[in-house]
Protein backbone atom coordinates (compact mmCIF):
# COMPACT_ATOMS: atom_id res chain seq x y z
CA UNK A 1 0.00 0.00 0.00
CA UNK A 2 2.45 2.19 1.13
CA UNK A 3 4.65 1.84 -1.90
CA UNK A 4 1.75 2.38 -4.35
CA UNK A 5 1.00 5.89 -2.54
CA UNK A 6 5.13 6.79 -3.26
CA UNK A 7 4.59 5.63 -6.97
CA UNK A 8 1.78 7.64 -7.35
CA UNK A 9 3.72 10.74 -6.00
CA UNK A 10 6.87 10.24 -7.95
CA UNK A 11 5.12 9.84 -11.06
CA UNK A 12 2.71 13.12 -10.46
CA UNK A 13 6.06 14.90 -9.73
CA UNK A 14 7.56 13.97 -12.91
CA UNK A 15 4.91 15.17 -14.98
CA UNK A 16 4.78 18.38 -13.72
CA UNK A 17 8.37 18.99 -14.44
CA UNK A 18 8.53 18.57 -17.42
CA UNK A 19 5.74 21.44 -18.09
CA UNK A 20 8.92 23.85 -17.71
CA UNK A 21 11.98 24.69 -19.44
CA UNK A 22 14.88 23.55 -18.12
CA UNK A 23 16.67 27.18 -17.12
CA UNK A 24 13.69 27.67 -15.20
CA UNK A 25 13.35 24.32 -13.84
CA UNK A 26 16.85 25.06 -11.91
CA UNK A 27 15.23 28.16 -11.20
CA UNK A 28 17.55 30.38 -12.32
CA UNK A 29 16.06 33.96 -13.37
CA UNK A 30 17.20 34.95 -17.19
CA UNK A 31 16.89 38.52 -15.91
CA UNK A 32 18.16 38.64 -12.81
CA UNK A 33 20.94 36.98 -14.26
CA UNK A 34 21.84 39.58 -16.93
CA UNK A 35 21.73 41.98 -14.56
CA UNK A 36 24.00 40.44 -12.19
CA UNK A 37 26.19 39.96 -15.27
CA UNK A 38 25.94 43.46 -16.20
CA UNK A 39 26.80 44.75 -12.32
CA UNK A 40 29.83 41.80 -12.18
CA UNK A 41 31.46 43.27 -15.58
CA UNK A 42 30.86 46.88 -14.61
CA UNK A 43 32.49 45.95 -11.05
CA UNK A 44 35.26 44.63 -12.74
CA UNK A 45 35.69 47.25 -14.92
CA UNK A 46 35.72 49.58 -11.95
CA UNK A 47 38.39 47.87 -9.99
CA UNK A 48 40.46 47.31 -13.04
CA UNK A 49 40.51 50.77 -13.14
CA UNK A 50 41.02 52.51 -9.74
CA UNK A 51 41.41 49.84 -7.16
CA UNK A 52 43.67 47.78 -8.96
CA UNK A 53 46.09 49.81 -9.99
CA UNK A 54 46.79 51.63 -6.03
CA UNK A 55 46.61 47.88 -4.99
CA UNK A 56 49.39 46.96 -7.43
CA UNK A 57 51.10 50.13 -7.39
CA UNK A 58 51.32 49.40 -3.34
CA UNK A 59 52.43 45.86 -3.83
CA UNK A 60 54.87 46.79 -6.15
CA UNK A 61 56.20 49.13 -3.86
CA UNK A 62 56.39 46.55 -1.33
CA UNK A 63 57.91 43.94 -3.92
CA UNK A 64 60.27 46.99 -4.49
CA UNK A 65 60.90 47.92 -0.62
CA UNK A 66 61.43 44.01 -0.07
CA UNK A 67 64.13 43.66 -2.66
CA UNK A 68 65.80 47.03 -1.47
CA UNK A 69 65.66 45.36 2.42
CA UNK A 70 67.13 42.02 0.72
CA UNK A 71 69.83 44.27 -0.99
CA UNK A 72 70.60 46.14 1.73
CA UNK A 73 70.80 42.78 3.93
CA UNK A 74 72.62 41.07 1.15
CA UNK A 75 75.12 44.17 1.61
CA UNK A 76 74.83 44.72 5.50
CA UNK A 77 75.93 40.88 5.48
CA UNK A 78 78.39 41.54 3.13
CA UNK A 79 80.05 44.55 5.06
CA UNK A 80 79.31 42.22 8.50
CA UNK A 81 81.60 39.68 6.55
CA UNK A 82 84.61 42.16 5.68
CA UNK A 83 84.18 43.96 9.14
CA UNK A 84 84.42 40.44 10.60
CA UNK A 85 87.57 39.58 8.42
CA UNK A 86 88.81 43.35 9.02
CA UNK A 87 88.00 43.01 12.48
CA UNK A 88 89.98 39.45 12.97
CA UNK A 89 92.28 41.24 11.31
CA UNK A 90 92.71 44.18 13.80
CA UNK A 91 92.58 41.55 16.11
CA UNK A 92 95.72 39.48 14.86
CA UNK A 93 97.01 43.28 14.36
CA UNK A 94 96.63 43.80 17.85
CA UNK A 95 97.55 40.87 19.35
CA UNK A 96 100.85 41.48 17.48
CA UNK A 97 101.17 44.52 18.68
CA UNK A 98 100.33 43.55 22.09
CA UNK A 99 102.90 41.02 22.45
CA UNK A 100 105.18 43.87 20.53
CA UNK A 101 104.12 46.40 23.68
CA UNK A 102 104.50 43.06 26.14
CA UNK A 103 108.40 41.99 24.95
CA UNK A 104 108.82 45.99 25.06
CA UNK A 105 107.56 46.39 28.61
CA UNK A 106 109.23 43.31 29.71
CA UNK A 107 112.75 44.65 28.26
CA UNK A 108 112.15 47.99 29.26
CA UNK A 109 111.58 46.44 32.77
CA UNK A 110 114.17 44.37 32.87
CA UNK A 111 116.38 47.44 31.72
CA UNK A 112 114.84 49.40 34.49
CA UNK A 113 115.46 46.83 37.09
CA UNK A 114 119.04 46.52 35.76
CA UNK A 115 119.63 50.36 35.95
CA UNK A 116 118.06 50.45 39.16
CA UNK A 117 120.35 47.70 40.72
CA UNK A 118 123.23 49.92 39.09
CA UNK A 119 122.02 52.92 40.61
CA UNK A 120 121.35 51.28 44.39
CA UNK A 121 124.79 49.49 43.90
CA UNK A 122 126.34 52.71 43.27
CA UNK A 123 124.72 54.66 45.85
CA UNK A 124 125.32 51.72 48.70
CA UNK A 125 129.43 52.18 47.31
CA UNK A 126 129.16 55.47 48.13
CA UNK A 127 127.31 55.86 51.13
CA UNK A 128 130.11 53.13 52.32
CA UNK A 129 132.80 55.36 50.95
CA UNK A 130 131.26 58.64 52.74
CA UNK A 131 130.62 56.10 55.81
CA UNK A 132 134.85 55.33 55.51
CA UNK A 133 135.43 59.00 54.97
CA UNK A 134 133.61 60.22 58.11
CA UNK A 135 135.05 57.32 60.29
CA UNK A 136 138.51 58.04 59.18
CA UNK A 137 138.10 62.31 59.65
CA UNK A 138 136.53 61.08 63.44
CA UNK A 139 139.49 58.72 64.09
CA UNK A 140 141.58 61.64 62.51
CA UNK A 141 140.05 64.14 64.94
CA UNK A 142 139.93 61.69 68.00
CA UNK A 143 143.29 61.26 67.07
CA UNK A 144 144.17 65.34 67.22
CA UNK A 145 142.15 65.25 70.46
CA UNK A 146 144.11 62.59 71.93
CA UNK A 147 147.52 64.12 71.00
CA UNK A 148 146.06 67.72 71.90
CA UNK A 149 144.80 66.44 75.23
CA UNK A 150 148.25 64.34 75.71
CA UNK A 151 150.65 67.30 75.19
CA UNK A 152 148.58 69.48 77.41
CA UNK A 153 148.65 66.70 80.34
CA UNK A 154 152.32 66.70 79.50
CA UNK A 155 153.34 70.16 79.86
CA UNK A 156 150.79 70.89 83.13
CA UNK A 157 152.68 67.94 84.88
CA UNK A 158 155.83 69.09 83.61
CA UNK A 159 154.97 72.35 84.87
CA UNK A 160 154.15 71.24 88.34
CA UNK A 161 156.82 68.75 88.75
CA UNK A 162 159.52 70.56 87.49
CA UNK A 163 158.61 74.02 88.85
CA UNK A 164 158.91 71.72 92.54
CA UNK A 165 161.95 69.90 92.03
CA UNK A 166 164.25 72.42 90.03
CA UNK A 167 166.33 73.54 92.65
CA UNK A 168 169.30 76.84 92.20
CA UNK A 169 171.91 74.41 90.83
CA UNK A 170 169.88 72.77 88.30
CA UNK A 171 168.45 76.20 87.12
CA UNK A 172 171.87 77.36 87.11
CA UNK A 173 173.24 74.46 84.94
CA UNK A 174 170.36 75.21 82.71
CA UNK A 175 171.03 78.64 82.20
CA UNK A 176 175.05 77.51 81.29
CA UNK A 177 173.70 75.06 78.59
CA UNK A 178 171.15 77.64 77.53
CA UNK A 179 173.64 80.29 77.20
CA UNK A 180 175.97 77.88 75.39
CA UNK A 181 173.65 76.42 72.60
CA UNK A 182 172.40 80.22 71.94
CA UNK A 183 176.29 81.18 71.52
CA UNK A 184 176.78 78.03 69.26
CA UNK B 1 164.63 121.36 75.06
CA UNK B 2 161.94 122.32 72.29
CA UNK B 3 158.96 120.94 71.91
CA UNK B 4 157.65 117.86 69.46
CA UNK B 5 160.99 116.49 69.99
CA UNK B 6 161.11 113.08 68.07
CA UNK B 7 161.62 109.76 70.43
CA UNK B 8 164.92 109.16 69.09
CA UNK B 9 166.46 112.96 69.34
CA UNK B 10 165.19 112.87 72.91
CA UNK B 11 167.68 109.58 72.84
CA UNK B 12 170.48 111.43 70.80
CA UNK B 13 170.06 113.79 73.51
CA UNK B 14 170.44 111.34 76.50
CA UNK B 15 173.36 109.54 75.03
CA UNK B 16 175.66 112.30 73.94
CA UNK B 17 174.75 113.95 77.39
CA UNK B 18 175.86 110.50 79.33
CA UNK B 19 179.20 110.24 76.98
CA UNK B 20 180.14 113.41 77.68
CA UNK B 21 179.82 113.05 81.23
CA UNK B 22 176.72 114.62 82.44
CA UNK B 23 175.09 113.25 85.21
CA UNK B 24 172.45 110.88 84.19
CA UNK B 25 170.36 111.82 87.07
CA UNK B 26 170.24 115.43 85.99
CA UNK B 27 169.75 114.54 82.15
CA UNK B 28 167.26 111.81 82.74
CA UNK B 29 165.42 114.59 85.06
CA UNK B 30 165.40 116.70 82.19
CA UNK B 31 163.69 114.65 79.61
CA UNK B 32 161.22 113.27 82.52
CA UNK B 33 160.69 117.74 82.81
CA UNK B 34 160.18 117.57 79.16
CA UNK B 35 157.61 114.84 78.94
CA UNK B 36 155.53 116.00 81.82
CA UNK B 37 155.61 119.98 80.16
CA UNK B 38 154.67 118.62 76.50
CA UNK B 39 151.82 115.95 77.72
CA UNK B 40 154.16 112.58 76.18
CA UNK B 41 154.46 111.04 79.66
CA UNK B 42 152.43 107.82 77.87
CA UNK B 43 155.56 107.78 75.40
CA UNK B 44 158.00 107.06 78.53
CA UNK B 45 158.68 103.41 77.67
CA UNK B 46 159.10 103.90 74.34
CA UNK B 47 161.75 106.98 74.93
CA UNK B 48 163.58 104.41 77.07
CA UNK B 49 163.53 102.04 74.51
CA UNK B 50 164.79 104.26 72.23
CA UNK B 51 167.17 105.31 74.36
CA UNK B 52 168.77 101.83 74.93
CA UNK B 53 168.35 101.53 71.09
CA UNK B 54 170.75 104.46 70.76
CA UNK B 55 173.61 103.55 73.50
CA UNK B 56 173.54 99.99 72.28
CA UNK B 57 174.57 101.25 68.67
CA UNK B 58 176.85 103.08 71.00
CA UNK B 59 178.41 99.53 72.60
CA UNK B 60 176.66 100.60 75.92
CA UNK B 61 174.16 97.51 76.31
CA UNK B 62 170.95 97.41 78.97
CA UNK B 63 169.70 94.10 79.09
CA UNK B 64 166.82 92.48 80.99
CA UNK B 65 167.31 89.23 82.41
CA UNK B 66 164.65 87.33 83.42
CA UNK B 67 164.90 83.65 85.74
CA UNK B 68 163.07 82.07 88.48
CA UNK B 69 165.52 82.55 90.65
CA UNK B 70 168.39 85.30 91.62
CA UNK B 71 171.79 85.32 89.17
CA UNK B 72 174.92 84.34 91.28
CA UNK B 73 177.77 86.50 89.77
CA UNK B 74 179.15 83.55 87.86
CA UNK B 75 175.82 83.35 85.96
CA UNK B 76 176.00 87.29 85.46
CA UNK B 77 179.44 87.37 84.02
CA UNK B 78 178.74 84.48 81.51
CA UNK B 79 175.58 86.85 80.21
CA UNK B 80 177.60 90.23 79.54
CA UNK B 81 180.12 87.66 77.86
CA UNK B 82 177.79 86.35 76.02
CA UNK B 83 176.19 89.58 75.12
CA UNK B 84 179.56 90.53 74.08
CA UNK B 85 179.27 94.80 73.85
CA UNK B 86 181.68 96.93 75.16
CA UNK B 87 179.71 97.92 78.40
CA UNK B 88 176.96 95.71 80.00
CA UNK B 89 174.27 96.86 82.26
CA UNK B 90 172.10 94.16 83.31
CA UNK B 91 168.56 94.90 84.31
CA UNK B 92 167.83 91.24 86.28
CA UNK B 93 164.13 90.67 87.08
CA UNK B 94 163.04 87.52 89.39
CA UNK B 95 159.95 85.95 87.87
CA UNK B 96 159.01 82.58 89.67
CA UNK B 97 156.40 81.95 86.86
CA UNK B 98 159.12 80.82 84.96
CA UNK B 99 159.97 78.30 86.75
CA UNK B 100 163.66 77.64 85.71
CA UNK B 101 166.34 79.01 82.90
CA UNK B 102 166.27 82.72 81.69
CA UNK B 103 164.94 85.33 79.43
CA UNK B 104 167.68 87.62 77.75
CA UNK B 105 165.99 90.76 75.88
CA UNK B 106 168.19 93.61 74.79
CA UNK B 107 167.99 96.22 71.93
CA UNK B 108 168.71 94.13 69.83
CA UNK B 109 168.90 90.30 70.86
CA UNK B 110 165.59 88.89 72.22
CA UNK B 111 166.20 85.30 73.62
CA UNK B 112 164.16 83.17 75.78
CA UNK B 113 165.35 80.21 77.29
CA UNK B 114 162.67 79.76 79.99
CA UNK B 115 160.79 76.22 81.21
CA UNK B 116 157.90 78.68 80.66
CA UNK B 117 158.47 79.42 77.34
CA UNK B 118 159.05 75.56 76.55
CA UNK B 119 156.25 74.32 77.93
CA UNK B 120 154.12 77.02 75.85
CA UNK B 121 156.29 75.84 72.70
CA UNK B 122 155.04 72.31 73.72
CA UNK B 123 151.52 73.39 73.75
CA UNK B 124 151.39 75.84 70.87
CA UNK B 125 152.83 72.00 68.99
CA UNK B 126 149.05 71.15 69.09
CA UNK B 127 147.35 69.99 66.26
Amino acid sequence: MIYTLFTQFASETADAEAAVSPVEALGIDGKLLLFQLVAFLLLTWLLSKYVFPVLMKAVDDRQKRIDESNAAALEASKQAAETEEKLAGLLKKARSEAADIVATAKAEAAGLLATSEEKSKTQAERIVAQAHETIEKDVLAAKKTLHNETVELVAQATEKVVGKTISQSVDKTLITESLKEAKA
Amino acid sequence: MQGNLSRRKIALYVADSAASGVVPGRVLAEVAAYLLESRRLRELPLVVRAIEEVLADKGVVVATVTSARTLDEALRTRIVEQIGAKEVHLREVVDPTVIGGVRLQTPDVSFDATVIHKLQALRAAKV
